[in-house]
């Protein structure tokens, strides 16, 4: 009899275990470099046990055509979307696809790296700026309009790819005009797909100078490799890329532990240790960047961009890419 | 139904019909809405959709590029192929086995993770550039493979191994007494060659020739991987930035345009062979008369081993080479040297561990649902002689002439709305695959069962054995090696399958072509690397088994 309740006991355990643990996983689509990705959702995993995020990693704009493909599907999977084109969220915002949710943790995040409404909440600082191989480049540029010079030994990330690139973009066409990219062009400067490859090309040697990630770049120079961030003097774009949860998620609960999560002091001191500037006040960046505060910023026009996002990206490829 | 069991009649029906059901879910459904949705516009149908495609600015460029890529890469593979397979069997090279397992070796590798090796080798930053700088001293980069040049140069590696082994076979065929005929009628070898060689052989050649050329304009991953840095842009990766934007209605006319293109080739084929139908090359094993080399020897064969080992071992040592430093132009020096990326992959990456799960599953399935539907509609064509089954069997082989892009595409109309959505799943990419590889299984099954006499199963009939007993007893055992070939014919591709995978991936249905893909493009090319050794592993295992295992059905006697 004894035998026979344990039994039953350890079949409803076994029966009951595995559910509890679905109750926990949601969908993180981001475009957050995927061994990043990976070590930041077993980090969150590690600290709240029970849960489980499955991890969809592509470009920005992929990620938007999916998530627009799945709304046409008629069954959107993703809960948390996380990707570094700040704008794509206003309209989502105006299409319905986000919910509402003001962290307690976004407390310590200044008041410009998030949603005043709480639609999103900035959760990982990046700068796009020019990285040079060290190997190669004697006198490193100093000026965006530097960047130019390099030619065909220059490449820049494609905003097909790269939602923090279509952000660059934007805010260049917007504040400096097209004719930066056309210059680019005559140069002969190269388009790779995404930000890792523009810093993987500059390491491997296959240009001398490539616009980037800084804390790809970082990353890449603390295993070793040749290469050097330079701070333009005209500023940086950065951007706080945002986390928010899409309004049709089946699981609220675990989407905001994650939002908690990511802007949480641990998961900051986290993206520390995968070389990202924190966008909390209180959590110290990581060595061989400079303090966010320090960190000259160009104003970007988040509102044209997302107003203009279609039109920047073909414009782009239109110059870039004939 | 117990009758079913009973009267053969109604088994083979009911049978039939299930499958003539199963293609039309699979191959029917979705082309035909590829070819409605491309016509459809705004709730009618025009060619709006045709205009709005062709109007973008620079689609004429990707059509040109296109096409003149097909037909370049298509003539280098001929000029390559054919004097490869004249030297193989025709001549008294030595070891002839090896050279022609060697020939063969580009074949196996899968075009992306060649296109990795490639850039490693010839980008601009590559082992050939930094020896030439180290030799001559001078930073003057001399290749880049990241151009249309390199994208030709690739495809053509990758290529020429149709043309090669359509030719050996055509070759080793032919009727030598012909050619001997001409000789000892005082032509010169040349004109031997001329007259009689090439003619017979030519069948062979525009054969192969139409397959490099639907294989290249289909092709993703090489344009994918060089041709961007070199703002030279074709029809699939086109299709593909297309699906991205997303700009659907424009990806359908362009995928109908592109399948347009393939099914001309296809026919340019038909009418260009069925106007040459040489009986000559008759299934007689008659060994050839043997070129004797002579002095010319030893350079011809040095020339096949650089050969060789320029298109062969050199990409594998490539790929192995970057799978294994810390940094791609890391220092060759023992310390630069790691194994970490292997254990990356395999044991904490979740996301390649999943594709290779994946992809071994969605290659299990494939082969094992074509083959078994294969097997069912050819029994019913070749065996059972049901009237109607031929037109069943021509439905199943029509996605021979579907690009994989296309595919991919159909796919996303048929099954991401509607009452079935598919869409995100592995299902979707487990349809398209067993879409893609069904003629190929059809080829197979066919084959196999014309082998099997008719009075064998006769026999059984008439000693009393029903309909299902005699295939169970008779059929099935004896086809079973030509079945196992075509199973590991429809494996092998659809493993390393990078395509329809491309586009039809979601967060946990990753395939080891796609996952290469990502990892490469988002420039981790190191564990890209890793995972393509993996994909290499599996592939020239793979490949080895299809030579066996086909060499054994052929000497099978029927």
């Amino acid at each position: 009899m004894v035998i026979v309740i344990v039994a039953a006991c350890a079949v409803g355990y076994y029966i009951l275990q595995p559910r509890r643990e679905v109750k926990g996983v949601i969908n993180l689509y981001t475009s957050i470099p995927m061994a990043t990705a990976t070590a930041v959702v077993k980090d969150f995993e590690a600290s709240y046990p029970g849960t489980k995020v499955e991890l969809f990693r592509t470009g920005s704009s992929e990620v938007l055509a999916k998530i627009w493909a799945e709304k046409q599907a008629g069954a959107i999977k993703a809960d948390v979307i996380w990707i570094a084109d700040a704008s794509a969220y206003y309209n989502m915002i105006e299409q319905g696809l986000l919910m509402k949710y003001k962290s307690s943790e976004a407390e310590n995040v200044p008041g410009a790296m998030k949603d005043p409404d709480g639609y999103w909440t900035g959760a990982r600082l990046i700068n796009m700026i020019i990285a040079y191989n060290t190997k190669l480049v004697k006198t490193p540029p100093n000026s965006w309009y530097d960047f130019q010079k390099f030619g065909k030994r220059a490449c820049t990330p494609n905003p097909l790819g790269s939602g923090a690139m279509l952000v660059t973009a934007g805010t260049i066409a917007n504040a400096w005009g097209w004719d930066f990219f056309r210059d680019l062009r005559k140069a002969g400067v190269l388009v790779v797909s995404g930000n890792s490859e523009a810093a993987a090309a500059v390491v491997a040697g296959e240009v001398d100078v490539g616009m980037t990630l800084d804390y790809i770049a970082l990353g890449e120079k603390k295993k070793g490799a040749p290469i050097e961030i330079v701070w333009p003097k005209e500023g940086v774009f950065s951007i706080a890329s945002p986390v928010a949860i899409l309004s049709t998620t089946k699981n609220p609960d675990t989407a905001k532990t994650f939002v908690d999560y990511a802007v949480s002091k641990r998961g900051q001191e986290f993206m520390v240790k995968e070389n990202l500037m924190p966008v909390r006040i209180d959590v110290t960046g990581p060595t061989g960047l400079p303090n966010s505060k320090d960190v000259k910023a160009i104003t970007i026009p988040y509102r044209w961009i997302a107003d203009n996002s279609e039109n920047i990206v073909s414009e782009f490829e239109k110059i870039m890419l004939r | 139904m117990k009758s079913s069991s009973t009267s053969p009649f109604d088994a083979k029906y009911v049978v039939m019909a299930a499958a003539f059901l199963a293609i039309i879910v699979v191959v029917v459904y979705p082309t035909s809405l590829l070819l409605m949705q491309s016509l459809l516009f705004e709730g009618g149908f025009s060619l709006q959709n045709y205009m709005r495609a062709f109007l973008r600015e620079g689609i004429l460029d990707v059509l040109y590029n296109s096409l003149w890529l097909s037909l370049v890469v298509t003539l280098l593979s001929v000029a390559i192929g054919t004097p490869l397979a004249w030297l193989i069997s025709r001549t008294d090279i030595g070891m002839k086995n090896y050279l022609r397992t060697l020939f063969m070796m580009p074949f196996t590798i899968p075009p992306f993770v060649g296109a990795m090796a490639w850039i490693r080798l010839f980008g601009p930053a590559g082992l050939a550039n930094q020896l030439l700088s180290y030799l001559t001293g001078s930073e003057q980069e001399i290749f880049n493979v990241y151009s249309p040049g390199g994208v030709v140069a690739v495809m053509a590696i990758h290529s020429y191994p149709f043309i090669f082994i359509n030719v050996v076979g055509a070759l080793e065929r032919m009727d030598p007494t012909l050619e001997e005929s001409a000789r000892i009628a005082g032509a010169g070898v040349f004109k031997t060659m001329r007259t009689i060689t090439v003619p017979l052989v030519l069948p062979s050649i525009i054969a192969g020739g139409i397959l490099v050329f639907i294989a290249t304009i289909e092709n993703f991953g090489i344009p994918a991987m060089l041709g961007m840095r070199a703002r030279f842009l074709v029809l699939s990766t086109t299709i593909y930035r297309l699906l991205q934007v997303p700009d659907i209605p424009s990806a359908t006319a362009l995928s109908t345009l592109l399948m347009a293109i393939t099914i001309l080739a296809l026919f340019a084929q038909r009418w260009l062979l069925g106007r040459r139908r040489y009986t000559v090359i008759s299934g007689k094993a008659i060994r050839p008369r043997i070129a004797h080399l002579g002095s010319w020897k030893p350079l011809l064969t040095i020339i096949a081993w650089l050969f060789i080992f320029l298109v062969s071992i050199l990409p594998l040592f490539a790929v192995f080479l970057t799978a294994s430093t810390k940094y791609v132009g890391a220092p060759l020096v023992p310390e630069s040297f790691t194994p970490k990326y292997f254990h990356y992959i395999l044991f904490e990456f979740p996301v390649t561990q999943r594709a290779i799960m994946n992809s071994l599953f969605l290659a299990v399935s494939a082969a094992t649902i074509a083959v078994f539907l294969g097997s069912v509609i050819s029994y019913m064509k070749v065996k059972a002689k049901i009237r109607g089954s031929g037109i069943v069997d021509a439905v199943g082989t029509i996605p021979y002439a579907i690009p994989g892009i296309v595919v991919a595409v159909a796919m996303i109309l048929a099954w991401s709305v509607g009452p079935i959505v598919l869409y995100g799943t592995i299902w979707i990419i487990l349809m398209a695959y067993v879409m893609r590889y069904l003629p190929s299984a059809l080829r197979s099954t066919n084959a196999t069962l014309h082998q099997i006499d008719d009075s064998l199963e006769e026999a059984a009939r008439t000693s009393g054995a029903s309909w299902l007993n005699a295939f169970k007893d008779i059929v099935l055992p004896l086809s079973r090696p030509g079945m196992f070939a075509g199973w590991i014919l429809v494996f092998m591709p659809a493993f390393r399958e990078l395509t329809i995978s491309a586009l039809l991936w979601s967060s946990g249905t990753e395939t080891v072509g796609a996952a290469t893909f990502e990892l490469q493009d988002a420039g981790y090319k190191e564990i890209a690397a890793a995972l393509a050794c993996i994909v290499l592993a599996v592939t020239v295992v793979g490949d080895n088994l299809v030579w066996k295992v086909r060499g054994q059905v052929e000497s099978t006697p029927s």
